[in-house]
């Protein structure tokens, strides 16, 4: 076990020495794959390497998290930091650096600021590995907030922002959030000082209570697009062409969604039984919404926006039942949901490319690539819950346990989950099928028609499809 | 015993250093810009050695060396000596005479450095009042004529500043019979509750006048207006300096002379407090010059420094001087940088100047924003340090409120070093830059450095500010 504890730092570790590394690596031409790129997809594939081993090392059959490793930061207040790492984590850590992997390989031929967009993907990497390792409550918002700035990078130069406002509102709502989970954990850990899993041993007076768990709320709240705050984050969202950084910037809800799994529902005081009946009111209506928006736009960047909402507000509300039981269900999930959006994201930021530089109409695009519209076709179906990869099961569990607690609000949360299906599909629909004529259409010239997915791509998304599958099969396929 | 008096070396050392430069200055014939540099950093270089060694001397009651004064001289020295450094190659590529820049920047350092050992009431006094009036001759250097009515506005408050400074210590001096910081104390603590009003009077003074020499709100309208008329170095050295050495005397003089009378101005301290927070942190967002930002933005330190060590007990002074230290360290870089950012030999001080500079000098604009997220308080730089230090302390002692308005009044402050960022990394540049010194990254790298082994292992900057405090509760 002691080796797993050395595993853990390297999880944070080696996505900053692949910091250094980037920044000291040259940036490419347009033809060959750049030193800096080839210095990411090496990081992230060495941190995958070391989360396997950490995965093997994993007691299955042990509840909590297994390694604590302890660093005494300061004396006098005394704060230790201290990592643990637990399978839903560490499948959530895989996710997360299997979508940035893709996210990498999305952008080959994106020469524009590389270093700088490798650079800022790996201190990402680092900070989100962090904080689903940390198990006490400084650890957890120092990388809570750490996280922001790179993301506040990644959007403000690759982000297409055409109001600056927004990118500023963004950012300032993001650290609001963090300011408000800073002051309650002050607050707390002035209480008593224990790990997060501990947390509910921390008894506080009436208001005290409720204001600390509301702080808490409001704080992972932030990161999550709920209506009202919902219409910054899309803004910046659907204004990304840049498959990696659309990634990142989706990943940032996982955060949210990850912090009030891991400090509610059990160990919620009372008191804020009121305040999650109107949170799972809003939920709702904001899925509801969301959805809806999706499936009247065109736009397959906000489609691919609307259905990842619905699913991490769908994972939100799961977390938030009375029950540990859905936990490992939303971790496996959540595992194929992220690889399936990020593979996606490759794949519709491929197409506009082409359809931008050829000047050509979306419609049909899927006609002419047959690999593409393989992968495309096999992502959709994934996406949309067919039994193609972990997602089906879980999400199915997931519903029958909403489903048991309050039948109503499963209903509308099938509505807006059909919804985002529906739209996504129609966009397959719309990409892959050109309108009927009457006459037949003339031959495309070659120079007009849309490339292929090249070879590697085409095995990279293979070799997706294949982890998707495997992880239907068996959800910890991985460690046998 | 004659051999105490080697207590004040440093200062003798200082203030031969300063009457050898006179000589030099007028009758040496190949005097340079760099001349007054070198001749600072010997004198400065040994200074800080000779306080380093004699840390513990002492000259009886009226002259104390103590791990606080010695940490804290050292800081200012240290802080001046780079800052001079840095500031060299501005006389040199305009050819300048440097040496009134230097000379008034060692008589600034004689004069804190007596303030802080100094135990004699009209000594301090005497000392603080000098270098708060030699801001003055500093802000003539190369003034635009622009600037003339702002300078002479500054000498007018400081001179009528300094005025109640000495009328406070007049007062002081006549009621309780003695200028020593002991009796003192001991007189105000025998007196109890019945201490004369001309003695509360007397204190109130006192503090306005630190409140002023501060740039706390609403006494900072000098503050902005003088670090931005004037020539880079003198803006980064009253930017860093100053605040530094009148807060360290400020804790030094009510701590071991005047707490009898302090309690019920913690309420006023508060009150300007939380002005200078919420003015600084909108009066940044306001501006578009560089230098008033940061001028507005340390306003909003020096309001989180009052509220933080406003009750004056060990746990809020512990965390007060790591926030100090802290954004010090981090505003001293972002003067580093300022000193990298010209165009054509000219500094750039407004953000339209500064757009794009990430294209042209990405270590500089790296630099940059590693500084500022260090300020924000932002995790996993230094900055969180501070920030954690005091809001803990703040917890710790039930001020739940003031924790509040530290927070989150910090994100207004945020919004003005994102305009910062926005022109800095995502506009382009209309301008070109010129090619930077080594020096500045040097010092820059020097920084950070600093500033990434303190977060890693922060317990000797925590084991110095104790020894500080120990030396001085």
């Amino acid at each position: 076990m002691e080796n797993l504890g050395s595993l853990i730092n390297a999880v944070i570790l080696i996505p900053l020495f692949g910091v250094l590394f980037a920044s000291l690596s040259r940036e490419g031409g347009r033809e060959r794959v750049s030193n800096v790129l080839c210095v990411g997809i090496f990081t992230v594939l060495s941190n995958l390497v070391v989360l396997w081993r950490a995965a093997l090392l994993i007691d299955l059959d042990k509840d909590g998290w297994q390694v604590v490793e302890k660093f005494t930061w300061i004396k006098n207040p005394k704060i230790e930091l201290v990592f643990g790492i637990d399978i839903f984590s560490l499948m959530l850590i895989a996710a997360v650096h299997l979508a940035v992997l893709l996210g990498m390989v999305g952008i080959r031929h994106n020469t524009y600021r590389q270093k700088a967009l490798i650079v800022c993907a790996l201190l990402f990497l680092s900070m989100i590995s962090g904080y689903f390792l940390a198990s006490d409550f400084f650890s957890f918002y120092i990388f809570f907030e750490a996280m922001l700035l790179p993301l506040f990078m990644l959007i403000g130069i690759f982000g297409d922002i055409k109001k600056q406002q927004i990118l500023y509102r963004f950012f300032l709502y993001n650290l609001l959030g963090a300011v408000f989970l800073f002051v309650a954990l002050i607050v707390l850990y002035n209480y008593q000082n224990v790990s997060i899993r501990e947390v509910s041993r921390i008894v506080l007076s009436g208001h005290g209570e409720a204001l600390v768990w509301g702080s808490i709320f409001i704080a992972f709240l932030s990161r999550i697009p709920v209506w009202p705050f919902h219409y910054w984050i899309s803004s910046v969202n659907v204004n990304i062409s840049n498959p990696l950084v659309f990634i990142i910037a989706n990943i940032i809800p996982l955060s949210g969604v990850y912090g009030l799994i891991r400090f509610f529902p059990v160990n919620a005081p009372e008191v804020l039984d009121p305040y999650l009946l109107i949170l799972e009111v809003v939920s709702i209506i904001t899925m509801l919404m969301i959805a809806l928006i999706g499936f009247t736009k065109k736009d397959i960047q906000y489609k691919i926006f609307s259905y990842m909402t619905v699913y991490y507000i769908l994972y939100l509300l799961g977390a938030l039942l009375p029950t540990d039981a859905l936990l490992m269900n939303i971790g496996f999930s959540l595992f194929s949901y992220l690889i399936i959006v990020a593979a996606l994201e490759v794949l519709v930021a491929h197409l506009d490319n082409e359809c931008q530089s050829k000047e050509i109409g979306e419609c049909g695009v899927l006609c002419a690539v047959p690999r593409t519209s393989l992968m495309f076709s096999f992502l959709i179906l994934a996406a949309i819950g067919m039994p193609l990869s972990s997602v089906f099961l879980n999400n199915m569990v997931i519903f029958s346990g909403l489903l048991k607690f309050n039948i109503k609000m499963a209903v509308c949360i099938l509505l807006a989950v059909m919804l985002a299906s529906v739209s996504l599909l129609q966009q397959l629909f719309y990409l892959k099928y050109p309108p009927e004529t009457d006459e037949p259409l003339p031959p495309v010239p070659e120079e007009c028609r849309a490339a292929d997915i090249s070879l590697r791509v085409f095995a990279v998304m293979l070799l997706t499809a294949a982890l998707l599958v495997l992880s239907f099969i068996n959800p910890l396929w991985f460690i046998g | 015993m004659l051999v105490n008096y080697i207590a004040l070396l440093p200062e003798l050392f200082l203030l031969t250093g300063i009457l050898l430069m006179v000589p030099v200055y007028f009758f040496r014939s190949a005097n340079t810009p760099k001349t007054f540099y070198t001749m600072s950093k010997w004198i400065i270089l040994t200074s800080v050695v000779l306080t380093a060694v004699f840390y513990d001397r002492s000259i009886g009651r009226v002259w104390i060396n103590n791990d606080y004064t010695t940490l804290f001289k050292i800081i200012i020295y240290l802080f001046s000596l780079a800052w001079g450094g840095l500031s060299l190659k501005r006389f040199q590529n305009r050819d300048d005479r440097s040496f009134s820049f230097y000379f008034i920047l060692l008589l600034c350092l004689l004069g804190f450095s007596l303030a802080l050992s100094s135990r004699l009431l009209w000594l301090s006094a005497g000392a603080l009042t000098f270098c708060l009036l030699l801001n003055y001759p500093l802000l003539k250097i190369d003034e635009e004529e622009e600037y003339i009515s702002r300078h002479r506005q500054y000498l007018f408050f400081a001179l009528m500043f300094s005025l109640l400074l000495w009328v406070g210590v007049w007062l002081l001096q006549r009621g309780t019979g003695s200028a020593d910081y002991s009796e003192i104390r001991g007189f105000l603590l025998a007196a109890e509750e019945n201490v004369p009003g001309k003695l509360q009077l007397a204190f109130v003074l006192i503090m306005v006048f630190f409140l002023f020499a501060l740039g706390v709100a609403p006494f900072h309208f000098w503050f902005a207006d003088a670090v931005s008329g004037t020539i880079l170095p003198v803006a980064g050295y009253l930017s860093i300096v100053p605040g530094v050495a009148y807060f360290a005397v400020l804790l030094n003089l009510v701590l071991n002379a005047l707490d009898p009378l302090y309690p019920w101005f913690e309420t006023v301290m508060l009150i300007f407090g939380i002005s200078s927070v919420f003015i600084g942190a909108v009066g940044a967002n306001s501006e578009d010059d560089l230098r008033r930002i940061f001028a507005y933005a340390e306003l909003y330190y020096i309001g989180v420094l009052l509220l933080s060590a406003s009750n004056m007990q060990g746990q809020s002074l512990l965390g007060s001087l790591i926030y100090l230290l802290v954004y010090v360290l981090a505003l001293f870089g972002i003067y580093t940088v300022f000193s990298g950012c010209r165009y054509k030999g000219e500094y750039l001080y407004r953000l339209d100047e500064v757009r794009g500079l990430s294209t042209r000098r990405p270590l500089l604009a790296a630099a940059l924003l590693f500084f500022m997220i260090s300020l924000i308080g932002t995790p996993p730089l230094l900055g969180f340090l501070g920030k954690l230090s005091v809001i803990n302390s703040l917890v710790a002692g039930g001020s739940y409120g003031l924790m509040a308005v530290v927070a989150f009044s910090v994100l207004v402050l945020v919004a003005a070093y994102l305009k910062i960022i926005t022109a800095v990394y995502f506009e382009p540049r209309n301008i070109s830059f010129d090619r930077v010194d080594k020096g500045v990254y040097i010092y820059m790298a020097i920084n950070i450095l600093l500033i990434i082994a303190t977060i890693l292992n922060p317990r000797y900057l925590m084991h110095d500010v104790e020894m500080m405090l120990a030396a001085i509760i």
